[in-house]
C-alpha cells in the first residue's frame, strides 16, 4: 500500500505533480546536454589520437594539442627508428592553413598530412571516395559537416589551399574539430608542399614500439636522446589536449558549471515541490502515524515519491536529450550520451530526488499525531 | 467485571503549554476499560476529553501517571515503541473521519491492515469483509468524496476494526452525522463492543447516543467526576 498511497498523492495534485516533472525534466535535460556536450568536446579533441594508432608521440615542445600548429626541427622520425624498441616512426604534419572559397573569401582549415604507406591516422568514417583517392593529384578529403564552410557542394569541386589548388576526392563523417576549423587530409608529401616543409619536417611523430619493448623504457630512451622534443604516451597526449581545450580555456568549466546548475536547480525543485505536497498532506501522515505507522512506514512514502518522481522525470528528460541530439546530429556541435553518461544521470537523478525528499522527511518526522484530533 | 481492564490509567496528569503559559489538562486520572463494554466519556469544552483520549491512544505521554494497554506499562517507551503498541492493540475513529482523499474505501481500509503488519492471506478480500460488515458492500471502490457523512464513518469503523484491536477510541464519531446516521454509526460501535475481547470508548458531547453506553465517564476541568454504569438500551 505504500508504494499505491505514494502514487496516488503523486498524482492527486495535478498542479503540484507539473511543476515537479518540469524540474527534474529541465535539470535533466541541461544536465544531459552540458555533460553530453564535454564528452562530445573530449572525443572532438581527441578524435585523431585516438584514431592515431599511436603508443608514443613525439611532438614540439610544450605542443598543447593535435591541433597545436608548431614544427618539429625536422629528422625525428629517422632519430627514433634509430633506438633500440622502436617498430615503426611515422610523420604527421599539421598546420592551420588557409582555404580559399569560390566566393574569394578564406576559410582556416586544420590541414593533416600522414605518410601514404603507414596506417597510422588515416581518414576515417569515409561516406564517399576512398583513402586511396587521396593519391590523385592535389587531392584532399573533408568531412561533411563543413563543406559548406568550405564552399564545395562535394567530390570532384575545389579550392585552393595557401594558393595551390586542392580537389575534394573523399567525404567522411563526424570527423569535427574542438576549434571548429575543417580538418583536411592529404599525404604527407602534399601536407608539407602546402606548408613548405623540409622534406624530413613534421608536425608530430607517431611511435610504435616493438612487442617485446617497454613503452615506458622507450619513451624514456626517446625523450633522453632526442633534442628539443616532447615524448608522451598517447594518454598524456590525450590527456594534455583535453586539459588545454576544455580547461586552459574555460570552456569545459563552462560546460561543467551548466550541469552543476541543471543539478541544483533540480534539488531546489524537487524538494520545494515534495515539501509543499508533504505540508499538503500532512494530516495524513499524522493520521498513519496515529494508526501506528512506523516513522520508516511514512518516510518510505515520501522516498517512493521521490523515487517515481526521478524515474518519470528521467524518462522525459532523457528522450528531450535524445531529440536534441539527434537534432543536432549534423551540426558542428559534437553531444555524445553514451549509455554510461545515461546511467550515470539516471543515479543522479535518483539522487537528487532522494536528497531533496530530506526536508520532507524531517518534516514529516516532527509531526505531532495529535493533530488528528484537531477540528 | 472480573475480566483484567484492556486499559488502566491511574493518577494520569498532562501539563499542555510551555512555561510559564502552562495548563493542567489532566489532573490525576483515574480509570479503566473493561472489555466488551462500551464506555461514553462526556464534558464540556476544554474539560480535557480529547487529551485524555490522546493519552488512551498513547499519542501523547502523560505528564504523570501510569497508562497500561493490555498490561503493558506505556511508561519509557519510544516513539515507535508507542506506534507498535497502536498497532497492535488500538483502533482509532475520528470525527472528521481522517479518510485517505486519494484511496477508495477498501484501500483505506486496506492501508490500515498494511500499517498494522498483519498477515493475512488475502488484504483485498479481508477488507471487502470489514467494509461489507459496516454494511459497506456497495461502496467498495468508493472514494470518500463521494460518500455521505455516515458511510465515511462507517469507512472509518471498518478501518478501525481491521486487524483486530482489542481497544477502539473514537473522538467525537456523531458530530458531524445527522440523527439517522449518528444512530446508525452508534448502533454500530455498540454492536462491536459486545465482542468481549474489545472495550469500545467513546468521547462525546452528542447526549443522544447515552442510551448506547454500558457506562457513562463525565470530565470537568480535568477531573473525573462522575463515573456510572448503565444497562444499555
Amino acid at each position: 500500500m505504500v508504494y499505491t498511497l505514494a502514487l496516488r498523492n503523486f498524482i492527486h495534485d495535478r498542479i503540484s505533480l507539473i511543476v515537479t516533472l518540469v524540474g527534474i525534466v529541465f535539470s535533466v535535460v541541461l544536465m544531459a546536454i552540458q555533460i553530453g556536450l564535454y564528452y562530445g568536446s573530449q572525443q572532438v579533441i581527441t578524435g585523431m589520437i585516438d584514431h592515431s594508432n599511436a603508443q608514443l608521440w613525439i611532438t614540439p615542445i610544450g605542443a598543447q594539442s593535435f591541433d597545436d600548429s608548431a614544427f618539429l626541427k625536422g629528422g625525428e622520425k629517422y632519430a627514433a627508428l634509430s633506438r633500440p624498441g622502436v617498430a615503426s616512426a611515422t610523420d604527421v604534419a599539421v598546420n592551420i592553413m588557409a582555404w580559399k572559397r569560390a566566393d574569394g573569401g578564406q576559410q582556416a582549415v586544420v590541414l593533416v598530412g600522414t605518410d601514404s604507406d603507414d596506417k597510422s591516422l588515416m581518414a576515417w568514417n569515409l561516406i564517399e571516395g576512398s583513402v586511396a583517392d587521396m593519391y590523385k593529384p592535389n587531392a584532399v578529403i573533408a568531412d561533411k559537416a563543413y563543406l559548406a564552410d568550405l564552399q564545395v557542394k562535394g567530390v570532384g569541386e575545389s579550392g585552393e589551399v595557401n594558393g595551390r589548388k586542392a580537389v575534394i576526392v573523399a567525404i567522411t563523417d563526424h570527423i569535427r574539430s574542438f576549434t571548429t576549423l575543417p580538418y583536411l587530409f592529404t599525404t604527407l608529401s602534399r601536407a608539407r608542399e602546402f606548408m613548405q616543409l623540409g622534406p624530413n619536417q613534421s608536425g608530430f611523430v607517431i611511435v610504435r614500439v616493438k612487442p617485446d619493448a617497454s613503452v615506458a623504457a622507450v619513451r624514456a630512451d626517446l625523450q633522453k636522446n632526442l633534442r628539443d622534443v616532447d615524448v608522451l604516451t598517447n594518454e598524456e597526449f590525450r590527456d594534455r589536449s583535453v586539459h588545454h581545450w576544455l580547461f586552459a580555456t574555460g570552456a569545459g568549466a563552462a560546460l561543467i558549471a551548466g550541469a552543476v546548475l541543471g543539478l541544483i536547480v533540480g534539488v531546489v525543485v524537487v524538494a520545494q515541490t515534495l515539501y509543499a505536497s508533504t505540508k499538503d498532506h500532512l494530516n495524513e501522515f499524522a493520521t498513519l502515524r496515529a494508526l501506528g505507522a512506523s516513522a520508516g512506514y511514512i518516510h518510505r512514502v515520501i522516498l517512493v515519491q521521490a523515487v517515481l518522481s526521478a524515474i518519470i522525470g528521467y524518462l522525459i528528460g532523457m528522450a528531450e536529450a535524445f531529440a536534441v541530439n539527434w537534432a543536432t546530429r549534423d551540426t558542428q556541435l559534437v553531444m555524445l550520451i553514451t549509455p554510461g553518461l545515461a546511467l550515470a544521470l539516471f543515479l543522479i537523478t535518483l539522487t537528487m530526488c532522494i536528497f531533496s525528499a530530506i526536508a520532507a522527511i524531517v518534516k514529516v518526522t516532527r509531526i505531532d499525531p495529535a493533530m488528528v484530533f484537531s477540528r | 467485571m472480573n475480566a483484567p481492564p484492556m486499559l488502566e490509567a491511574r493518577g494520569i496528569t498532562r501539563l499542555l503549554g510551555e512555561p510559564p503559559v502552562q495548563v493542567q489538562a489532566l489532573k490525576g486520572v483515574t480509570l479503566s476499560l473493561q472489555p466488551g463494554e462500551l464506555t461514553l466519556l462526556m464534558g464540556p469544552s476544554g474539560s480535557g476529553k480529547t487529551t485524555l483520549l490522546s493519552i488512551f491512544g498513547c499519542i501523547l505521554a502523560p505528564t504523570e501517571g501510569e497508562l497500561k494497554i493490555a498490561g503493558k506499562s506505556t511508561k519509557g517507551m519510544t516513539a515507535e515503541q508507542l506506534a507498535e503498541l497502536r498497532r497492535s492493540s488500538i483502533g482509532f475513529i475520528f470525527q472528521a473521519y481522517n479518510l485517505f482523499p486519494t484511496l477508495t474505501a477498501e484501500e483505506n481500509v486496506m492501508l490500515a491492515l498494511d500499517v498494522r503488519r498483519k498477515a493475512v492471506t488475502n488484504p483485498r478480500q479481508t477488507a471487502r469483509e470489514a467494509l461489507i460488515n459496516v454494511g459497506l458492500g456497495h461502496r467498495l471502490k468508493s472514494y470518500p468524496s463521494k460518500l455521505s457523512g455516515g458511510e465515511r464513518q462507517r469507512v472509518s469503523i471498518a478501518r478501525s476494526l481491521i486487524g483486530d484491536p482489542s481497544i477502539i477510541l473514537a473522538d467525537e464519531p456523531t458530530a458531524a452525522l445527522d440523527g439517522v446516521n449518528g444512530k446508525a454509526v452508534m448502533e454500530l460501535l455498540s454492536k462491536i463492543s459486545l465482542d468481549t475481547s474489545r472495550s469500545v470508548f467513546v468521547v462525546t458531547h452528542d447526549s443522544r447516543i447515552l442510551p448506547f453506553a454500558d457506562r457513562i465517564v463525565r470530565i470537568e476541568d480535568g477531573n473525573i467526576v462522575s463515573d456510572v454504569r448503565q444497562k444499555r438500551a
